[in-house]
């Protein structure tokens, strides 16, 4: 007897009809559980026959009230308090049902907390993998280095620990601001070997571009 | 030693363990490492017990049963954390239901760690209480001496 | 007709060696319903994957439960594999069973002996320790701890077992049998224990597999399954692989499943120990799982089976990591086996579905 697994989408609305024709076709429930994601919950129903492991994905929004399956699968009512407990997801029609003290806590519906850090940490990943795809795009279509190599970069520091990360961006901005510094200096120098008005038009012009420079950045925060 | 230590007898409570402390413990009693030969007794009665093993990082519902368990206890009594989750927490100090150690809800007076920890350290532990049983009977007989 | 009195059963209780609670409703002697509370071990460590990368939560799953640890750090290390697309050596496939198989021996004297302390035979109890203790130190030469292995890591193992250590090995098991031999005979065939085990708690082929359970508590009553028999990993190299079936359904056939199970697993290592294929024992895996990747894995654990799911993200963190334990599974069947016994039978009862709390609540 081999052994497979899938992953098939199923809607909200046949769960209960899905469970009475895998009950009546003699498969073997396995478990039911929650996923947290960007739009709602995703419950992952698992029914086993002949090796066969048949995951089915439901994705509903936090507020869908949710048939419970443990009428036709008595083992079922353990995992739907559970995901009542820990996702606040709404099950009607449990069988043995805690109504909420199934496990207690200390905060309502934990697993759907997500610390600030860890959404940071994710979006930061969706715009590397999003950098990644654009630069693949780019290069199919044949662009210059380099955006691509600051990409990359950006790419290697998002993968790095966050802490050398850091490090490595403190020592980027240090450089910056010296080649910067070093360019000041140059620009002086060039300016007073200037005339002396022309040289007074061209500070007035560096002081305007610095002002909109500051208040492009203010007005994107 | 004092009379309250010379056979010690122990209650054993898992409080959010994974169970490794918990059957190391009872390893402890068993022929492996013999604790019985030291006259260590696990009884499940707190009024027949003299030491209190707790094993695990106490979850919120459990603290309650933690403090009842201590509370039934008669002095004098010696409270040992078995296991770095009851020291500290151990690897599940920052999950959301932990509170981070059997100190949080009851006065520990012996600190056994390890991962799971190992029946020489609990022996180890066990006699370090009996020291402070008898420190502790010593303490409450002056005070009954003193009260006349 | 006699009045119905609630009996409160745990948290704290000598023959419990994990925290559940029971309202028992009792009628003179029999149980006539019983309200399980459970939720004393409930750490939420499945949370902790968003603060722990994939190679770091592998020390987490194992502390799910110390007795079934091994085969906690065997599924989640098979679950990444799967999900990141990590082919292991053939002799890391070994070495795991190998673990695997002692960790199913020891879990089951373990058993035994809490099963003895539960209708009152303490010096059983004393005697399947006493051999356990030998398959620990098995433990501790080749691996270093005792309950904790942390021997297994995603894309292999940690440490190689040599000639040397295995042939010990071998002599221990050898050596264990006949000692093992003389407690199976008195745990079967004696009249007291027999009084205190046959008949009771009887849960039929039809019920079992309506509730869906799982493990040795279902094969005690007819339910061929087993995940061993699907053949994966080193399980496909074994000449025959037969599940023990027990056709009675009650605790005497619960208890003799998991004797003969014990017997199973010492010849199911010798042979891999012949078999063993030299190689490699980890293969490097870099990178993170993709996002939006997923990936279910099953494993027979002790107790039974075992479900592991895990979710990618793009990031070294998994988006989600869940274990379905098989007490869960079997906590219906618990319900359903307690209703009509003696009081001086829930003991019993609670005790042959292996209850392992801490894995159920995580």
């Amino acid at each position: 007897m081999g052994f497979r697994q899938d992953f098939e989408p199923l809607a909200l609305s046949e769960l209960h009809g899905f469970a009475e024709s895998r009950r009546a076709e003699g498969w073997r429930y396995v478990q039911t559980l929650a996923v947290l994601t960007e739009e709602g919950v995703d419950l992952v129903y698992s029914f086993m026959k002949d090796g066969h492991l048949a995951n089915s994905v439901v994705s509903i929004g936090r507020d869908a009230v949710v048939p419970s399956i443990s009428d036709l699968f008595l083992a079922a009512f353990v995992f739907e308090n559970e995901i009542h407990d820990l996702f606040g997801v709404t099950v009607e029609g449990i069988a043995i049902d805690f109504e909420g003290s199934f496990y207690q806590l200390a905060n309502e519906a934990p697993m759907t907390i997500l610390s600030p850090e860890q959404a940071a940490a994710r979006e930061k990943a969706r715009k590397v993998a999003a950098a990644k795809a654009a630069k693949a795009a780019k290069e199919a279509g044949g662009a210059s280095d380099a955006p691509a190599a600051e990409g990359g970069l950006e790419a290697k520091l998002a993968a790095m620990d966050p802490e050398k990360a850091a490090k490595v961006r403190a020592a980027m901005e240090a450089k910056a601001k010296k080649e910067a510094a070093a360019k000041d200096a140059e620009l002086e120098e060039r300016l007073k070997a200037m005339d002396p008005e022309k040289a007074a038009k061209v500070r007035a012009a560096m002081e305007a571009k610095a002002k909109r420079a500051v208040s492009a950045e203010e007005g994107g925060e | 030693m004092g009379y309250a230590s010379k056979s010690p007898w122990v209650i054993h409570y898992d409080g959010s363990s994974c169970n490794g402390c918990d059957i190391e413990v009872l390893a402890t009693l068993c022929p492996g490492f013999d604790g019985e030969r030291f006259g260590v007794v696990n009884t499940g009665n707190p009024k027949h017990a003299d030491i209190f093993l707790v094993t695990g990082s106490v979850n919120e519902q459990n603290i309650a049963v933690v403090k009842e368990i201590y509370d039934q206890m008669v002095e004098p009594k010696v409270v040992v954390a078995c296991g770095i989750c009851a020291c500290t927490g151990g690897v599940f100090h920052d999950c959301y239901n932990v509170i981070g150690g059997v100190d949080k809800a009851i006065p520990v007076d012996v600190y056994a760690p390890g991962c799971a920890v190992r029946p020489e350290s609990l022996i180890d532990a066990i006699v370090e209480g009996v020291k402070v049983l008898d420190e502790k009977a010593a303490a409450l007989k002056a005070a009954k001496k003193g009260g006349r | 007709m006699g009045k119905a009195t609630v009996i409160p059963f745990g948290p704290q209780h000598p023959v419990l060696p994990e925290p559940l609670h029971l309202d028992l409703v009792v009628e003179d002697e029999t149980v006539v319903d019983c309200m399980p509370q459970i939720g004393f071990v409930h750490r939420g460590l499945e949370k902790l994957v968003e603060t722990r990368d994939y190679n770091q939560f592998i020390y987490i799953a194992e502390r799910i439960c110390g007795i079934c640890a091994m085969g906690h750090s065997l599924g989640y290390a098979e679950t990444v594999e799967e999900l990141m697309g990590v082919e292991v050596p053939k002799r890391a496939e070994y070495l795991r069973v190998i673990w695997h198989e002692l960790s199913r021996i020891h879990s089951h004297l373990l058993w035994l002996g809490l099963a003895a302390d539960a209708f009152g035979f303490e010096s059983m109890f004393m005697h399947c320790w006493r051999l356990r203790e030998r398959i620990l130190d098995i433990f501790e030469k080749t691996t270093g701890g005792r309950v904790i292995l942390s021997v297994v890591k995603v894309g292999g193992v940690a440490r190689d077992i040599d000639a040397g250590q295995m042939s010990e090995i071998l002599a221990t098991l050898e050596g264990i049998k006949s000692d093992y031999g003389a407690l199976m005979r008195t745990l079967l065939t004696d009249s007291s224990i027999k009084n205190r085990t046959v008949g009771v708690g009887a849960i039929g082929y039809d019920d079992a597999v309506a509730l869906s359970m799982v493990g040795p508590f279902a094969r005690a009553s007819a339910v061929n399954y087993d995940v061993r028999s699907f053949g994966r990993g080193a399980y496909g190299d074994l000449a025959d692989f037969q599940p023990i079936l027990d056709n009675q359904g009650d605790c005497y056939a619960r208890v003799k499943v998991r004797c003969l199970e014990v017997l199973q697993s010492i010849d199911i290592i010798a042979e891999l120990a012949a078999k063993m294929p030299a190689g490699d024992i980890a293969v490097p895996v870099k990178g993170s799982p993709a996002d939006g990747a997923q990936a279910s894995n099953v494993l027979e654990q002790p107790r039974g089976e075992c479900y592991y799911y895990a979710r990618g993200n793009g990031t070294k963190h998994l988006d989600r990591m869940r274990m379905r334990t098989p007490t869960s599974q079997n906590l219906a069947g618990m319900a359903t086996a307690l209703k009509g016994c003696d009081l001086a039978d829930v003991n019993m009862i609670i005790l042959t579905i292996d209850p392992c709390i801490s894995c159920t609540e995580r």
